[in-house]
């Protein structure tokens, strides 16, 4: 079987920076994985590459047969990757169901109109936000911004999706909630690549993880062995803990 | 059965609108087709300026491309000819200018478009000079001012009716997206340049049209009189008075500045300028969002103190 997202040699400098260097790994249809690191070591890099928001200074990026590395982010949306970002961003002069439909709108086979709305209003139902899109998007509290963005990758229709952080600053119990719902989109079959810092996600989710450090690849397996090797311990607790 | 309504009350005002000249004398007719073409101006502007944000200049530009056209051409083509090229030039000109700016943002592509008037009056000065040998043109074209004003009158509908069907369509839906958050924009599959673009050109092509309807009037054109930024600087100031992201926002700053600047320039000529300038500064700081939002927000207050608009 052929990998959905395919990428060989992925390179980004930032000036004398070398952010991302050389980073080779490929996600199969239907798998989630989790893409780990200490902070700086080039994980939102490698996905901001991904999603288009960054053209690649070297390497090579493919999506199910297609090399999308150098497409704008616009295509490489049609083409299936919605992601969510690590600050989250809403369209603060619209409404909640509005956020929502601009995805429906121009994704590779858009609704518009009531067909539209109904599946906003489907789509927030799903993500625990039923019966508020009317009310305005920068009124929500963050954790119900983030489900907004979510719903709003979802409305997309993706075949990869990317999430930055989604479950960053959450308290425990929305934590739960949070993982819960990722859990059920990976039942659906959506291929996920997710940046998390929350172990407890990471385990209770990703089937492999990828661990990046300074820009490199330093470790690539299942999650649980990935997390005892001594490369990625020495990385996130420094040499005397591996 | 509202809607039915306002579509009446709509159409009997553009009956009335229509009427209007046979009841005017000269300067009547003269104010309404000054207040006739800034509104359109305004709303041409605020139909790419009002939802991304973007701050153009430029809009003297295109009236003044739209009136050389005209002096240019008047004497050996027919006027629809006329109106026609015009379009197509204005056209040429805002899709050039927009594909090298609108990757600029905020206050390079204000200077920008600032500039690019400046620019577009030097180019024909150099030409005329250098060229023809002559600055001045005249324009000699059997039109009324009737006529003239019916036109304005037209064109000004037809760039209101534009405007409410974008805003209801998916690429006003894309423009507003555009304004609040490029970087979402561009995740959700717009293609920010096209459409920017897009509206763009349609935008410099009406304010051309506008050039080329009112160039009559002038008889005379010379580059200082039609590349006048003032004109740049007006339509601004009354889609931002309005509210610039509204339909009605143009036209409801447009008629009452419009009218103050006619009064101001006969009343106080000498001191035109730092009037209008005292005026923008005062627009700018107290009504930054246009007089729609502030009434809404005041409203909006009133009755959420009074207990009956609170939501939670």
């Amino acid at each position: 079987m052929t990998a959905l997202l395919d990428i060989a040699g992925l390179t980004r400098r930032f000036g004398g920076l070398v952010a991302v260097n050389g980073v080779s790994f490929k996600v199969a249809r239907g798998e989630v994985v989790g893409l780990l690191g200490p902070n700086g070591s080039g994980k939102t890099t490698v996905l901001n590459m991904i999603s288009g928001g960054l053209k690649p200074n070297g390497g090579a990026i493919r999506f199910s047969g297609e090399t999308i590395s150098g497409w704008p982010a616009h295509r490489i949306a049609r083409a299936g990757i919605a992601r969510t970002f690590q600050l989250v961003r809403i369209l603060p002069s619209l409404g909640v169901a509005e956020n929502i439909v601009v995805a429906l709108a121009f994704r590779r086979e858009p609704l518009w109109g009531a067909a539209a709305d109904a599946a906003a209003r489907y789509l927030l139902v799903k993500v625990g936000l039923g019966g508020r899109g009317d009310e305005a998007a920068e009124n929500l509290t963050y954790i119900d911004q983030k489900r907004m963005e979510l719903a709003r990758a979802l409305a997309a229709d993706p075949q990869l999706l990317l999430l930055d952080e989604w479950l960053a600053g959450l308290n425990p119990t929305e934590l739960r909630v949070g993982i819960d719902l990722i859990a059920s989109l990976r039942d659906s079959g959506i291929t996920i690549v997710l940046v998390e810092h929350v172990m407890e996600a990471v385990r209770a989710l990703c089937g492999r993880c990828i661990v990046m450090t300074a820009g490199s690849k330093i470790a690539d397996g299942a999650t649980a062995d990935v997390l005892r090797d001594p490369k990625v311990i020495r990385a996130y607790l420094g040499a005397g803990h591996a | 059965m509202k809607r039915v309504a306002a579509a009446a009350g709509l159409i009997a005002l553009v009956a009335a609108l229509a009427a209007a000249p046979a009841f005017l004398d000269a300067y009547g007719l003269g104010l309404m087709m000054g207040l006739a073409g800034y509104v359109t101006l305004a709303t041409a502007w605020a139909l790419f300026s009002g939802p991304t944000g973007y701050i153009s200049l430029a809009t003297v530009a295109f009236v003044g491309v739209g009136a050389y056209c005209v002096a240019a051409l008047n004497e050996v083509l027919p006027y629809p000819l006329v109106l026609l090229i015009a379009a197509g030039i204005g056209l040429a000109v805002a899709l050039v200018v927009g594909l090298s700016t609108l990757r600029l943002s905020g206050v390079y592509f204000v200077i920008f478009t600032f500039g690019l008037a400046e620019l577009v009056r030097q180019l024909v000065t150099f030409y005329e000079i250098n060229v023809t040998g002559t600055l001045g043109r005249y324009i000699f074209l059997d039109i009324t001012p009737q006529q003239i004003y019916w036109q304005l009158l037209a064109l000004g509908i037809v760039t209101m009716l534009l405007r409410w069907w974008i805003g209801r369509s998916r690429i006003g839906l894309a423009l507003k997206v555009i304004g609040d958050d490029e970087v979402v924009a561009s995740h959700v599959g717009i293609d920010i340049a096209r459409t920017k673009l897009a509206l763009f050109a349609i935008s410099a092509v009406i304010m051309t049209l506008v050039g080329v309807i009112q160039a009559p009037r002038w008889t005379y054109v010379e580059p200082a009189i039609v590349f006048n930024p003032t004109v740049s600087f007006l339509t601004l100031i009354m889609a931002l008075l309005g509210g610039a992201t509204r339909l009605w926002g143009p036209l409801l700053g447009a008629v009452p500045l419009f009218l103050l600047f006619e009064w101001l320039s006969a009343n106080f000529p000498n001191h035109y300028s730092i009037l209008l300038g005292l005026l923008f500064i005062l627009i700018v700081f107290a009504l930054p969002k246009g007089v729609l939002s502030f009434i809404e927000q005041t409203w909006g207050k009133a009755r959420d103190t009074d207990g009956s608009g609170a939501r939670s």
